[in-house]
């Protein structure tokens, strides 16, 4: 009995604990909201030498391999042209920093630059909120709009209300890194089936049905995680689809429809190439990073990936080649491309010149230059070359270079909406596994999208 | 119960007597008793409020933090709206939900029944016998309580995968026909990821019960052998009421890890094929961290703790219910 009533006394002390969170407990979210999103009049300085001693907080996803050896270098290159900032910073896994993104920026002492991820998921609901600063001001002052490809800058704008995305205001900035989704081949494997580089999208298709009379296997791909299905699918769509109407679908300008952006025809086209028996056996039960070692290991002609994310090791490159896929009408070929990183700005931050001068060295010449060196892809600058002796490095480069002459980059379409990505994930099992039909996923997609758009009460 | 906490404050009362040992005595009677019981419950208290402290900061705030924001639609950073009850209604009218419930029962068979079923009988057959090497075995079982969670579910997609060693097996017995990804197959993905829970749990309900039975007076089982009674007797009329407490404690851990289940299924199918092993933890991670939708995260959040709850005080009651 004592110790029952003993309880019942701290019980008792626990309540105005609780009472004290429920009523102290601000209400959930409340915020600057987008009033400080307009950008203000004051003149910027963009001399990062005299601008004092300063300390920047430098929050990024770039943890490993060629990601962290480009901005390691891309910092310290900062650090020696201009000795009187210092850079701080933090490295976390991309997933770690999309989920502690908004906590920090609310934090009374937030990094000074983020990686925000581009799309509604994070920046767009970060612009809503106030948390980034509007970068128009420095955008004029570096002349970024000049220079950078319109269809990269569209991918960092928002209208100041947060309702519009993809025009607007830049609320992030690019890095001279680009992540673009593309077709690795096999070169032994394409000369053993007697094919060549694929120039149209029935060229492409003819090459998958060679090999899979050849008794190779056409496409190396694996999807139990659901990793491995949209780098196809995207490259269906852009092939099929025209540039302008899929950056509107994702930008939500004019409500375009999906069915304009070849996204049914590309969801039909897989599912064809997945009846034909072109793509590796038993793929839904295969994990995406084993189907990208197996295509390493020389077991299939073709693999969709993200730039620079083939398991390789030293020496090998030199088997493989990349393209982005061909258009189906034979026109200058349209990818899904990005910068590796969108980097904002905190709203608070107390040194926005310094930060706003760094985003604009980390997508500058020199950035590029470092970026062919450590092997990863470059982008905004079209005129840096590969180093020689790495076959596969130079189509990269090539690739990338073509698409910033051309302009021709469209935007991820899960940026569309917070939940479009795993909306075409399981329901492309559904369809590609039988238990529905394509028409099932684009209408799934379109109903995802119209709900969100609904949600933006323009 | 009691008696245990009586101990346990006279001892705190006696090492509070000694340091007071230097103050002079006061009066004898009631009037002497009273004031130094209550000094001794705020000592008490005094000693658990670092422990409180740190639990109320670091659980409490947390929960009640949580259950508030169930209430809520939030996107995590702009103004939230109230919702009232609308998060909690999604478990009646959100398919996806719904279906993961579906799962959760299904995963308390795998995760829960079938480990007990197979740890107790394993237990019975070995723990009173002298069995060559069962350090060994018991060893072996207990693995997968040492393995971590994400080199287990590395381990099983190897095991699953359509070139893995299940499938080599089928083809070299003739079996060819039966090979399959499995973890991406709409019928035998759930049952794959249960099996993988089912070899998890094993080997804690077999060492918990074959410590319990060890703890069974011999006499019992010498006393129903002289009625006797057969080994399949002498399991009901001794072992099975002997394990009652471990019982508990297993239904308990079990249940609830079934209610739990996450980094299996995150780290082979993030739910999938389609929606075919989805879980409501996958879920709630999915809306948390993938999807904005702060307020129905916590809404499932929320009842997973109140399910996992009533579980605990339901088996609890029912196994000291005739004591």
């Amino acid at each position: 009995m004592v110790s029952r009533r003993r309880t019942g006394r701290i019980g008792i002390m626990l309540v105005p604990v609780a009472m004290t969170a429920l009523l102290a407990g601000c209400m959930p979210g409340t915020d600057a909201g987008t009033a400080g999103n307009s950008v203000s009049s004051g003149p910027v300085s963009t001399d990062p030498a005299t601008m004092g001693n300063i300390t920047l907080q430098v929050l990024d996803s770039f943890s490993g391999g060629t990601d962290n050896a480009w901005m390691t270098s891309v910092v310290s290159a900062f650090e020696q042209k201009y000795p009187n900032i210092t850079i701080k910073r933090t490295s976390l896994p991309w997933g770690d920093v999309m989920a502690a993104l908004p906590l920090k920026l609310k934090s009374a002492n937030p990094p000074d630059i983020v990686p925000a991820n581009n799309g509604w998921q994070s920046l767009g609901t970060l612009v809503r909120g106030g948390l980034v600063l509007n970068l128009d001001n420095y955008a004029k002052a570096y002349g970024w709009k000049q220079t950078f490809p319109q269809s990269i800058a569209n991918e960092h704008e928002f209208s100041t209300d947060g309702k519009q995305m993809g025009t607007g205001s830049m609320f992030g900035a690019p890095v001279a890194r680009a992540s673009v989704i593309e077709v690795y081949y096999n070169r032994a494997l394409l000369k053993r089936i007697g094919a060549g580089i694929p120039s149209t999208l029935a060229d492409f298709q003819a090459d998958l049905a060679k090999a899979k009379s050849a008794g190779v296997n056409p496409i190396s791909l694996g999807n139990v995680d659901q990793g491995g299905i949209t780098e196809p699918l995207f490259s269906l769509m852009d092939s099929l689809g025209s540039p302008a109407d899929i950056a509107d679908f994702v930008y939500s300008h004019g409500l375009v429809n999906i069915d304009r952006t070849g996204f049914p025809k590309a969801v039909s086209t897989l599912k064809q190439w997945s009846d034909k028996g072109y793509l590796t056996k038993d793929y839904a039960g295969v994990a995406a990073a084993d189907a990208a070692q197996d295509f390493v290991n020389g077991q299939g002609l073709f693999h969709f990936d993200y730039s620079g994310s083939l398991p390789l090791k030293a020496g090998q490159s030199k088997n493989f080649g990349s393209f982005v896929l061909p258009r189906a009408d034979g026109g200058k070929p349209v990818a899904t491309a990005s910068s590796a990183a969108n980097f904002s700005v905190s709203a608070k931050s107390k040194h926005a010149d310094a930060a706003a001068a760094f985003l604009n060295f980390a997508a500058g010449t020199q950035a590029a230059e470092l970026a062919v060196k450590k092997g990863t892809m470059p982008l905004l600058h079209p005129d840096v070359k590969a180093p020689a002796g790495d076959p596969l490095f130079t189509d990269d480069v090539a690739i990338a270079q073509r698409l910033s002459v051309d302009g021709a980059s469209v935007p991820y379409l899960d940026w569309s909406t917070p939940t479009l990505l795993n909306t075409i994930n399981t329901t492309m099992q559904n369809m590609l596994a039988g238990k529905s039909t394509p028409s099932a996923v684009v209408s799934a997609a379109r109903q995802n999208d119209a709900a969100f758009v609904k949600t933006l009460a323009r | 119960m009691s008696t245990l906490s009586e101990s346990r404050t006279g001892k705190v009362a006696a090492a509070s007597a000694g340091a007071e040992g230097v103050r002079p005595p006061l009066r004898a009677g009631r009037a002497r008793v009273s004031p130094h019981r209550r000094r001794r419950r705020w000592l008490g208290l005094a000693y658990l409020a670092p422990a409180l402290l740190v639990y109320a900061v670091v659980v409490l705030l947390p929960a009640v933090q949580g259950v508030r924001l169930s209430f809520y639609h939030w996107d995590g950073v702009t103004s939230a709206t109230w919702a009232g009850f609308a998060n909690y209604t999604g478990f009646v009218h959100d398919p996806t939900l719904r279906q993961a419930v579906a799962h959760t029962l299904f995963f308390i068979v795998f995760f829960s029944v079938l480990p007990i079923a197979l740890g107790m009988s394993s237990a019975a057959l070995t723990a009173r016998r002298d069995v060559r090497g069962s350090g060994v075995y018991r060893w072996i079982i207990f693995l997968p309580q040492v393995l971590t969670p994400a080199v287990a579910a590395v381990v099983w997609k190897r095991i699953y995968a359509p070139a893995g060693p299940i499938n080599s097996v089928l083809t070299a017995f003739g079996l060819g026909g039966l090979t399959r990804g499995w973890l991406g197959d709409y019928t035998w993905a759930l049952p794959a990821l249960g099996l993988a829970g089912t070899w998890g749990a094993y080997g804690l309900c077999m060492v918990l019960f074959g410590a319990g039975i060890q703890n069974i007076p011999s006499e019992l089982y010498d006393a129903a052998r002289m009625d006797g009674a057969g080994p399949l007797r002498e399991f009901f009329t001794v072992t099975l009421p002997g394990l009652r407490g471990q019982l508990a404690v297993v239904l308990t851990l079990t249940m609830l890890g079934a209610i739990r289940v996450f980094d299996i299924v995150w780290l082979t199918t993030r739910g999938g094929p389609g929606t075919s092993t989805i879980t409501p933890t996958v879920v709630l991670y999915q809306r948390a961290f993938a999807n904005p939708d702060v307020g129905a995260a916590c809404a499932i959040g929320v009842v997973l703790a109140v399910v996992s709850l009533i579980i605990s005080l339901v088996v609890v009651k029912l196994s000291e219910s005739d004591d």
